[in-house]
């Protein structure tokens, strides 16, 4: 993004129904953002919610469904995006998912399907964005459990860790066409996925008691983040992971 | 709209994904295997045949339309024994177009 640049006025936002997705939709509309696409597994009824909520604040939604574990349905998403808009300034990839259990005794299924949405498919939306983006921001959401340990975190961890070494790398690669490429790392937050956890509750008190902020992060906390690295002020930053976790990662 | 599909295809084809997935020869997938005891699936396991299944056919699989079918208020071990190979291919049959004429 040339720091001339504009404010962004379409965007994809994988997993953008429900969770830190949502909210990156909606800090989106908020600041401007005339054109959201969508992307969501298979909630129906949360993408529409959400389409409700993005449009009450001014933008025109798109919920697109799509199965990023599948690059045919990846293809598909692109296509219905191209016809949506020919321009995307945004690319933010929210969606994740995977095996909440020891690697010890992963099963290779489930190396793969983590690995599929929350690592390739980062890499095959990147790719697909940049005939539709001749300039622009692209964000993923990366968390703690890619550079620390985390109990039964492994498999997604590891896949968190494939997705920061592709947002440096792509950010080298993609810098001189005006896209910048960067990540926000959270620690706990507040969604759906948090009783997948075993043992939840037991999980968040830990991490309430070991973050300085005393609070596990909320969606709108990494949506903040996912703001500021899409916008002109965030211009000279490239390959970036900004932690945004209250303090966790700290003791 | 899927093309018509022959029942025994179908067979063939569900049980080479729930083979892959959960890395078991195919010869131990009996119609009664159950899934979740003799099989030892997972959660994730049955969401990644689903997905295998659903990408093989272009379908969509309603996940708790599935397991609803089995049977309302079922016990674990009713919805274990239920739960088998032979259920899910019985299931992805009706789902998709299927030639039953013999060959």
């Amino acid at each position: 993004m040339s720091e001339t640049h504009p404010p962004p006025r379409s965007a994809l936002v994988t997993g953008g129904s429900r969770g830190i997705g949502r909210a990156v939709c909606r800090k989106l509309a908020q600041a401007g953002v005339g054109v959201i696409v969508i992307n969501y597994l298979e909630n129906h009824d949360a993408a529409a919610a959400t389409r409700q909520e993005i449009e009450s604040l001014g933008a025109v939604a798109h919920p697109v469904p799509a199965n990023l574990a599948h690059p045919s349905e990846i293809d598909r998403l692109f296509a219905r995006v191209a016809e949506i808009t020919p321009r995307l300034d945004v690319f933010v990839h929210a969606a994740a998912f995977g095996a909440f259990k020891p690697l010890s005794n992963l099963k290779a299924n489930q190396w793969d399907l983590s690995m599929a949405v929350n690592a390739r498919s980062f890499l095959l939306c990147v790719q697909r964005c940049l005939p539709l983006m001749p300039q622009g921001a692209v964000v993923a959401l990366s968390s703690l459990g890619g550079r620390r340990a985390v109990p039964n975190y492994g498999a997604i961890g590891a896949s968190k860790a494939a997705l920061e070494a592709m947002i440096r790398q792509l950010a080298m690669e993609l810098a001189p066409r005006g896209i910048r490429v960067n990540g926000v790392a959270g620690g706990l937050v507040e969604t759906d996925s948090i009783a997948k956890f075993p043992d939840a509750s037991r999980l968040v008190r830990s991490v309430v008691a070991a973050t300085p902020a005393g609070r596990i992060g909320a969606p709108d906390d990494i949506a903040d983040v996912v703001a500021f690295l899409i916008s002109p002020e965030a211009r000279w930053i490239h390959g970036q992971v900004l932690v945004a976790d209250g303090g966790s990662s700290l003791m | 709209m899927n093309p018509t599909v022959a029942a025994d295809v179908v067979r063939e084809i569900v049980t080479r994904h729930i083979s892959e997935a959960l890395m078991t020869p195919i010869q131990n997938l009996s119609p009664s295997a159950r899934l979740l005891s003799d099989l030892k699936a997972e959660s994730i396991d049955i969401v990644d045949i689903r997905f295998r299944i659903e990408d093989e056919w272009k379908i969509k699989i309603d996940q708790r339309e599935m397991v609803d079918s089995l049977g309302k208020d079922l016990t674990a071990e009713e919805f274990d024994a239920r739960f088998t190979v032979g259920f899910i291919i019985e299931y992805v049959t009706r789902h998709v177009a299927v030639d039953r004429s013999p060959a």
